[in-house]
């Protein structure tokens, strides 16, 4: 699927839900697990600046197309951000400034020396670099659009439902640059498909690691993807069909490590 | 942003949850804030400036190459963007949320200026005359050194390091303003339309960066000196993350070629310059920048 960077920053729009009725959360309030789970996803669409920051250390900041991507794609999860905390704002729960920069601070060095990891290993392997994170990319916002549709599905919210739905579609856009990216990149060299293949085997965590506590990752993906093998394999098949990643099973292996039955 | 409600109902019951919060503390605010109003500016994000191509008169060669110059730094928003979160800056949350639409706002600059060089039909032009050795070196270390230092000593230093970003970027936008509106005189129908819009919209921006700066400097006397430290007379605005563009002495010396140009260029940080001398600017919220990650000082507001 080819992506056009120009088309995709110029209908980039914030997600809109003035339209949805927030009150009816007062009748047909969400369930403490759905609020659990929504509040992860609304942590890691805020704190997507720390996964920009990652990137950006890379050499991939220095790919033109890459860097108008980046900073469309940041505006656009902050927006997902703000459209999850508003739902949980209707359910009490606070999400602001104070939250996100207290949640940054407690990270303490383990977010500080991120970046640092990042250009350390940018630095050593060169432009192939670039192929593991356009890779890594397209494996999160694969299971992004997954957990959307899946939370969605699950709920039947007359509000949150379609809420979820607008969130997915923007992160299929989102997909389609990853995954050409990705491909590009793969096809270039033997040497990156090598690379990549080990990383997304030995190293790739489901989306919000690295920022979220163990608990809260098992929480989430527990409540959205146990018994749904299915789900998860087609996850699988997406994934290998990336040059050079035949056989890899990134989702299926992560899940059976974290010990969630699928 | 959502502010803080009283929830209209029981709140819901999460591991972890006080009043409604995991991580901070309700009543011990750890974020600065000022009159400049981040929701209504991102909600309020302006793309694309169109640009008519077939108006487009053709450039004397030496506007051409001065838009060209401006080009490039304004195509680099990213590039300070990786600077700014790769330090403390990046936990600011507030910051991060304007920096979300700013960076937005500076790609469709960037194009709007891209889509007047272009619109001939030619490519881009290249920056007149060589990169420097002082250049070479200085991209070196943004490429691959900054990644690694910066993360660091900004994370000993704590908050503080943010008031000296927000002064950098308050000076270079008010300089880039500066030199499209000296522009404006040499340019004729859509390219003059187009620069002045690239001039109005930067109203805003400046104005965070100035409000911010201004707040923190006015707060504590350690963001002042940090403030200072970052406008240390090493530090240019027409540069990208400190390393010069090739062409950067012939074109400010044509952008600014009146005593008027260069007289509002001096003007682009005199007001932060004056702050650091009486620091009078009222704020709210934190009312103390956060340590650093060393610090044996108790972090008010945040939870263990």
């Amino acid at each position: 699927m080819a992506f056009d960077l120009e088309k995709y920053a110029e209908t980039s729009e914030r997600v809109q839900w003035e339209d949805l009725d927030l009150t009816v959360f007062d009748d047909q309030p969400l369930d403490n697990e759905t609020l659990r789970s929504l509040r992860y996803m609304c942590d890691v669409e805020y704190h997507t600046s720390c996964y920009l920051r990652d990137l950006l250390v890379t050499r991939s900041h220095r790919e033109d197309e890459a860097r108008g991507f980046m900073t469309t794609w940041n505006r656009e999860e902050f927006w997902h951000g703000e459209a999850l905390s508003a739902v949980l704002n209707q359910h009490g729960i606070t999400v602001d400034y104070d939250e996100l920069k207290a949640k940054r601070i407690k990270l303490g060095w383990q977010l500080a020396l991120g970046p640092v990891k990042q250009a350390t290993g940018s630095n050593l392997v060169g432009d192939d670099f670039i192929a593991v994170h356009m890779t890594w990319g397209a494996a999160n916002e694969l299971s992004a659009v997954a957990a959307y549709r899946r939370l969605a599905a699950m709920q039947e919210h007359p509000v949150l439902s379609p809420l979820l739905e607008r969130i997915a579609k923007q992160e299929t856009r989102h997909v389609a640059f990853y995954t050409t990216q990705a491909r590009a990149k793969l096809e270039q060299s033997e040497r990156a498909q090598k690379i990549v293949r080990w990383v997304m085997s030995k190293v790739w965590k489901p989306v919000g690691s690295g920022i979220m506590d163990d608990a809260e990752i098992r929480h989430v993906m527990a409540h959205l993807f146990e018994g749904q093998a299915h789900e998860l394999d087609k996850l699988d098949q997406r994934v290998q069909k990336f040059p050079g990643l035949d056989g890899v099973t990134i989702f299926r292996t992560t899940f059976e490590k974290l010990g969630i039955a699928i | 942003m959502t502010t803080t409600q009283a929830p209209r109902r029981k709140r819901a019951d999460l591991p972890g949850d006080r009043d409604g919060r995991l991580h901070s503390v309700e009543g011990r605010p750890l974020t600065l804030f000022t009159d400049f109003d981040v929701e209504e500016y991102t909600r309020r994000a302006r793309g694309r400036i169109k640009v008519a191509k077939n108006r487009v008169l053709p450039f004397p060669a030496d506007v051409r190459d001065d838009l060209a110059f401006l080009w490039r730094l304004d195509s680099a928003a990213l590039s300070e963007t990786r600077a700014l979160l790769a330090s403390w800056s990046g936990n600011e949350a507030r910051v991060t949320a304007f920096v979300a639409t700013w960076a937005y706002e500076r790609l469709w600059l960037a194009h709007a200026v891209r889509d007047l060089l272009t619109a001939d039909g030619g490519d881009l032009p290249d920056p007149l005359g060589r990169e420097s050795v002082h250049a070479r070196l200085r991209n070196w270390y943004v490429e691959r050194g900054l990644p690694i230092v910066v993360p660091i000593w900004t994370s000993i230093a704590g908050e503080s390091v943010t008031a000296g970003h927000m002064a950098r970027l308050a000076i270079q936008e008010a300089s880039l303003q500066a030199a499209y509106a000296a522009l404006l005189p040499r340019l004729d129908g859509e390219a003059r339309k187009v620069v002045a819009d690239i001039v109005g919209r930067r109203d805003e921006i400046i104005r965070f960066f100035q409000m911010e700066a201004s707040a923190r400097i006015s707060r504590s006397p350690q963001e002042a000196r940090m403030a200072k430290l970052h406008l240390l007379s090493s530090w240019r605005p027409f540069r990208i993350v400190g390393a010069p563009d090739p062409d950067e002495e012939r074109a400010l010396a044509s952008i600014f070629r009146t005593p008027q140009d260069r007289l509002r260029l001096r003007g682009a940080d005199a007001e932060l310059r004056r702050l650091l001398l009486e620091r009078p600017t009222g704020f709210w919220g934190a009312a103390s920048p956060t340590p650093g990650l060393f610090s044996r000082k108790e972090r008010r507001g945040v939870r263990p």
